[in-house]
């Protein structure tokens, strides 16, 4: 049976075998995934201390669980001022309010989205909880996930990009 | 304490965090994402956006300041002064969180919060109160305290603050229809229609105490401020000492303002205001504010006592370390409020961007601001841009001070209050200390528009 994870991943590279692209390097939470075709060179693209593979899947550990509410201890500082990223195009959807960043529903269960997956508007992408109010962030546009901007369980301020969506 | 969140803006978040960093303790300003460029951000140590400009849904935020402070590793929270500061639910989720409050307990602010409880526990700590009723709905018990005392009366909300849910009456065709007018303003304000009402005094004079209390049986007083140049309530020129007390009514609204603050079981900065009856020589209690006030550098300038860095050191869990006959106050201290409005179109607020600004500086001149050339003053708050305190020998001296640093002052892009600061100055009745609590209503200012 495949794992959310393993078919997340079945979507990149059907997506990647599509595209004009001939080298793929993905880093999230809970996938990191280099891979080529076609001659394609690996070494520009950032590429780990390891040799390249034609194809390499390499899926780590699940993501962290969601911690409880903030328990006292800092977490690692967020940015003042909300970092502006490069003007892409990309829908950056960014948060409605300060509070803790939450990729999935329960620490049990996978995440809403990762990168790479096709949603739709209105589809739940994560959650912001403030002092044990939940607030699901939906997505504003159709499209693909092209970035998850924080870390699970990291505060994040007003505004704050959180996910990138690239609309189709 | 380490590290500390200011729940608070303008020139007070900039004022605590220089405390802060006298005291070597760590500051982390709660912002709006209107401040995100103001001083107080640039001058912290960190900065964590709470959320948009709307107060509501940031510097009211109690959910977000608290996750904030958490969020951020701090071990305690300064209110400042508006906003959440005298707020017992804000104070007790703070404390819940294991974080210090830099303020008096919850229950404390409370209690103090409730007009008709504070002017009971007054009056059982034996601080005269003005002739009045408990706390009301309707108009009947007020007609009959009316025909008792006479007119005028004053109808005030229970919950009350700022002028708000206040009402004159001079006649009992009126009082009824007062009445349910404070009592509509306090439920939409303030969630609570109760009122109550007192007899006014005329031509009153607000003076009020600064106390301080460490919670280890240690309270002190330093001294009176007098606050009687306001227009509808808001304060716009503070000095101290007051220039009417004399030394033995000075020790006793002091010695009442230390009773009261002991009666209810203190912590921290206090004060405890008074309205003061000129003709009868009598003051009665008004109300006392749980917070660090606006005009707290009035009582600095003549004290020597840095307020807020003690504010810290007793929320800390320091003793005071100072004695009643420790604290000698010396000379006159005056404090000018200026505030981004138009004084000649109604004080309409004044928004816009600061194209220069040049405080005046000198021997005894201190100003409390946020503002440098080219800041933008952001519509979404409270319009007050600086404050210039002098400190001279005596109050004729510190008055020419007060004139020459506002001459001195350049502040281009915006109206402010300042020239009308100036026409005070110059002004006999405030130069003589004939002023009461209407003065500028009643007498300067229509004189004033028609020059």
């Amino acid at each position: 049976m495949m794992t959310k994870e393993t078919s997340e991943v079945m979507v990149l590279l059907r997506l990647f075998e599509q595209s004009d692209f001939t080298a793929l390097r993905i880093e999230t939470a809970g996938i990191s995934l280099s891979v080529a075709k076609d001659g394609g060179d690996l070494s520009g693209l950032m590429a780990p201390a390891q040799a390249p593979a034609p194809v390499a899947a390499v899926p780590e550990p699940a993501a962290a669980a969601p911690v409880p509410a903030p328990t006292g201890e800092a977490p690692a500082p967020a940015p003042a001022a909300a970092p502006s990223l490069p003007d892409d195009g990309d829908t950056v959807m960014r948060s409605p309010m300060l509070g803790t960043f939450y990729r999935a529903p329960s620490p049990e269960e996978p995440p809403y989205v990762n990168v790479g997956d096709t949603v739709t508007k209105g589809q739940i992408l994560c959650l912001i909880e403030c002092m044990k109010l939940f607030n699901t962030i939906e997505a504003e546009t159709d499209g693909v996930v092209t970035g998850v901007e924080v870390e699970n369980g990291a505060m994040v301020e007003f505004d704050q990009p959180l996910i990138r969506i690239r609309a189709n | 304490m380490k590290r500390v969140l200011i729940a608070n803006r303008g020139e007070i978040a900039v004022r605590v965090i220089r405390a802060c960093r006298k005291a070597g303790i760590e500051s982390v300003l709660a912002v709006s994402a209107a401040d995100r460029e103001s001083l107080g951000a640039l001058i912290a140590d960190d900065v964590v956006c709470v959320g948009p400009a709307p107060s509501q849904k940031s510097y009211l935020n109690m959910p977000a300041l608290v996750a904030a402070a958490l969020g951020k590793g701090c071990d305690a929270v300064h209110p400042g002064y508006g906003f959440l500061s005298e707020n017992a639910a804000f104070a007790r989720m703070v404390a819940d969180n294991g974080l210090a409050y830099i303020g008096p307990p919850a229950d404390v602010i409370e209690l103090m919060g409730s007009k008709v409880a504070a002017r009971e526990c007054a009056q059982q700590a034996g601080l005269p109160v003005p002739p009045g009723t408990g706390r009301i709905l309707g108009a009947a018990k007020a007609e009959a305290f009316a025909r008792e005392h006479g007119f005028p009366v004053l109808v005030k909300a229970s919950a009350g603050g700022g002028g708000r849910g206040m009402r004159q009456v001079h006649a009992m065709a009126d009082l009824a229809g007062a009445v349910q007018a404070a009592a509509a303003e306090a439920e939409a304000a303030f969630g609570d229609a109760a009122v109550f009402v007192e007899r006014l005094v005329e031509r009153a004079r607000h003076i009020e105490v600064q106390v301080f209390a460490d919670g280890q049986g240690n309270v002190v007083h330093m001294g009176e401020r007098e606050c009687s140049v306001q227009r509808r309530y808001q304060k716009l020129i503070e000095e101290a000492p007051s220039p009417i007390l004399q030394p033995r009514e000075r020790a006793e609204i002091c010695t009442a303002a230390v009773n009261l603050a002991r009666h209810v079981g203190y912590v921290g900065a206090g004060t405890v205001e008074f309205i003061y009856d000129e003709n009868q020589a009598q003051f009665y209690f008004l109300e006392m504010n749980t917070r660090i006030q606006v005009e707290h550098p009035v009582t600095e300038m003549v004290s020597g006592i840095d307020l807020v860095a003690l504010q810290l050191s007793v929320a800390a869990g320091h003793a005071l370390g100072l004695r009643q006959q420790d604290i000698a106050l010396q000379g006159h201290a005056i404090e000018c409020r200026i505030n981004a409005e138009d004084p000649e179109h109604g004080f309409r607020p004044s928004p816009g961007r600061l194209m220069r600004w040049d405080a005046p500086k000198g021997a005894g001149v201190r100003v409390d601001s946020h503002c440098f050339s080219g800041y933008l003053i952001a519509p979404h708050y409270d319009s007050l841009i600086a404050k210039i305190i002098v400190h001279a020998d005596d109050r004729e001296k510190a008055i020419t001070r007060m004139e020459t640093s506002l001459a001195a002052l350049r502040a281009e892009g915006v109206t402010t209050t300042a020239p009308m600061h100036r026409a005070i100055m110059r002004h006999n009745d405030y130069r003589s200390g004939a002023i009461h609590t209407k003065w500028i209503e009643m007498e300067f200012l229509p004189a004033w528009r028609a020059k």
